[in-house]
């Protein structure tokens, strides 16, 4: 994993280049501290030819240049690296690292106590965030992208899709959220054997069905949502869940 | 003579009929005042002069003795509505009539006694019909003379086909029908547009209402900021003052302490509130900046901390300005609600800036308690709520709100204990 620190005050620099340098030492011997700049200028030149996997950037970089559009920048060729800001507490753009510049973290200069904490904490996450990357592709999750931030949402806690009135989206609901998104049914059932197209605009998971109504022609999920189900579906339905595990009526 | 009875049944009824849907109170006075100068010059007309020109009068006599005695323009309304329902019976009863071959009763009187049925069954429908809409109208008097035209052109149209059309041939008929029908389907559509035309007028009305209301809130909280400033700039003389006290005496320990105790912690509410307003220059749309000021203000009155992040120029929105400060307004006020139950950390979070592909986003999170106390699949629901009332309902008209933009996606979410509302809106209309 290559790391590339950015910060213009020189202690500030080697305050930050020192805690990460012993940590990694002790922790991550394969993490290269790749390039360590005092300002945007250096890293956009690093960046035309090489690649890093976690940035630590100060966002006021003085002489005009500043953190944040330096983020920006990186995230224009690599959406994946991880980016953790380091800055003033007055300057905390909270939502707008997480969504605008989907940045792993950020951490306060003023809280001096803790700052070494801080940092090492981020750089942890980053480390895991990489290794995660290299190992298996995100396989049993579904993906939604809210601004730059990708929200990963694992199979198991969706319980239903379902189209919205008209304009091609579909909405997504799931144990922690709600969302919208732009797409079709048809390609959702085909992600996994798990989901099924109940009615032509609704699409279950299976394994969140509690009951199943003949007469009536619904399921009921496990959050209580009753979806309806369609002639010929409801034939299939039956067949494709744990008839000990759902009541059939 | 017969005919004389059965024109008195038929006024008598007209009359009942009028009464009861104009709820006029009838006195044996006002009753004998109709019948001495409605019924008897208009029965004497029928019978010497003409059919038409008797009903005429009784038409007009009547219509301006009953506003004389409501003086109100509904009941020239109810008068028009139940003329007309008066001829759309007897027309009904032909048909029952035809239907019904059993002739129990001799001709005539069959005729009276189903008409009479019909029409009492019909009038008290009318009425009870009707009355949900005429206290809708209250207080449009607008509607009320466009409902009085359409019932009036209606009703004349009616009674010049049943009574004017005898005195013609059938050449002239033809003619006749064609202009009637041509004048008619014509003043339909002069009331048509204007309807429309006045639809238009309050719905320009209703937005430079809101428009107003949101722009006054804005004034408001740039006051109070303003009063702020005055007073900081009051005290600043002040600190001043004190600070060359202990300059002179070169008391500097005196110094550093005073500096942190006082002009920091005065420097920092100064700071926090200039920063809002900073923070809130690159949000061009005057009213949503308002909106959000008023909001911030109120939340921070309890105690609430309030973040404001506008990193891009935001000079327009893919949205009506109205749709968004009502979905804006329902989300922030759940934000304050819900942290005013938490007893730790009390934060709002608010952000609006463009993403990479242009559309804008805005996103408001806040602070709850424990993830589980909101059930995140059903607050859209119609009336859920965890707490109150309103919460639930507010959510249902963003939800309605949003359905209607092709452009416009929310999202909705908890974790560790954040909640989070993200609207994102694509630049163009459609996906």
């Amino acid at each position: 994993m290559k790391v590339v620190i950015c910060e213009d005050h020189p202690q500030q620099r080697k305050l930050l280049h020192t805690i990460i340098k012993n940590y990694a030492m002790m922790n991550h011997p394969s993490v290269e501290i790749a390039l360590v700049a005092s300002d945007a200028e250096q890293v956009l030149s690093y960046l035309e030819n090489n690649k890093a996997d976690c940035y630590f950037l100060d966002i006021e970089l003085g002489d005009g240049s500043n953190g944040i559009q330096l983020a920006d920048a990186i995230r224009k060729n690599d959406l994946l690296a991880s980016i953790i800001f380091v800055t003033n507490y007055s300057e905390a753009l909270k939502l707008t690292f997480k969504y605008k510049l989907a940045a792993l973290d950020y951490i306060i200069k003023s809280s001096y106590e803790n700052f070494s904490e801080e940092i090492i904490g981020a750089f942890e996450s980053a480390v895991e965030r990489y290794e995660k990357l290299g190992q298996t592709k995100t396989t049993n999750v579904f993906q939604i992208k809210m601004g730059e931030l990708i929200k990963n949402v694992p199979y198991e806690n969706i319980y239903y899709f379902e189209t919205s009135e008209d304009f091609h989206k579909i909405r997504l609901y799931e144990k922690n959220g709600v969302y919208d998104f732009y797409g079709k049914l048809k390609d959702i059932e085909e992600i996994d054997s798990t989901f099924f197209r109940c009615h032509k605009s609704c699409v279950i998971n299976l394994q969140h069905i509690i009951e199943i109504n003949k007469k009536d022609k619904y399921v009921k999920l496990v959050n209580g949502a009753k979806c309806t189900v369609s002639f010929r579906a409801m034939r299939n339905i039956i067949s494709k869940v744990n008839e000990s595990l759902v009541k059939i009526e | 003579m017969e005919l004389f009875i059965l024109s008195i049944i038929e006024f008598i009824i007209l009359f009942w009929a009028i009464s009861y849907a104009t709820q006029i109170k009838m006195s044996i006075k006002r009753i004998l005042a109709f019948i001495l100068l409605s019924m008897c010059p208009s029965i004497l007309i029928f019978q010497l002069i003409g059919q038409w020109q008797g009903i005429v009068f009784l038409l007009v006599s009547s219509f301006t003795y009953f506003f004389w005695l409501s003086r109100a323009f509904l009941t020239l309304i109810h008068i028009c509505f139940v003329l007309i329902i008066g001829v759309f019976t007897d027309n009904l009863t032909q048909v029952v009539m035809k239907a019904f071959p059993y002739d129990a009763l001799p001709g005539m009187l069959e005729h009276y006694c189903i008409f009479t049925v019909l029409f009492i069954l019909c009038i008290i429908i009318y009425k009870h019909s009707t009355r949900k809409i005429y206290k809708l109208l209250e207080e449009m008097k607008t509607a009320y003379i466009l409902i009085l035209i359409i019932a009036l052109v209606t009703m004349s149209t009616f009674y010049i086909n049943l009574y004017l059309t005898e005195y013609l041939s059938e050449d002239n008929l033809l003619k006749f029908n064609i202009i009637t029908q041509i004048t008619y389907f014509t003043i339909m559509l002069f009331v048509l547009y204007l309807t429309i035309v006045n639809i238009k007028k309050e719905n320009h009305f209703r937005r430079v209402e809101i428009e107003t209301a949101q722009f006054t809130d804005y004034m408001r909280s740039l006051e109070v900021i303003n009063n702020d400033m005055q007073k900081f700039r009051h005290d600043h003389a002040n600190i001043l003052a004190s600070m060359q006290g202990y300059i002179e005496v070169n008391d500097f320990e005196g110094l550093k302490k005073y500096f942190k105790k006082h002009i920091f912690s005065a420097e920092e509410d100064t700071l926090k509130r200039n920063m809002r307003l900073a923070n809130l220059s690159k949000l061009q749309i005057t009213g949503i900046k308002g909106l959000i000021l008023t909001k911030t203000l109120q939340a921070e009155k309890e105690g609430i901390t309030v973040n404001i992040e506008v990193p891009d120029v935001i000079d327009e929105l893919n949205m009506n300005i109205i749709d968004i400060a009502r979905i804006l307004g329902i989300f922030l006020d759940n934000a304050i609600e819900a942290n005013m139950q938490n007893h730790t950390d009390k934060e709002i979070d608010i952000a609006i800036f463009k993403s990479r592909s242009n559309s804008i986003m805005i996103i408001i999170e806040n602070t709850i308690e424990d993830d589980h106390s909101v059930k995140i699949d059903k607050i859209f629901n119609d009336g859920f709520s965890t707490k109150g009332e309103n919460r639930g309902k507010g959510l249902s008209t963003v939800r309605s709100i949003i359905n209607t933009y092709p452009n416009v996606v929310l999202r909705t979410n908890v974790n560790n204990g954040v909640f989070s509302q993200i609207i994102e809106m694509a630049k163009s209309e459609g996906s």
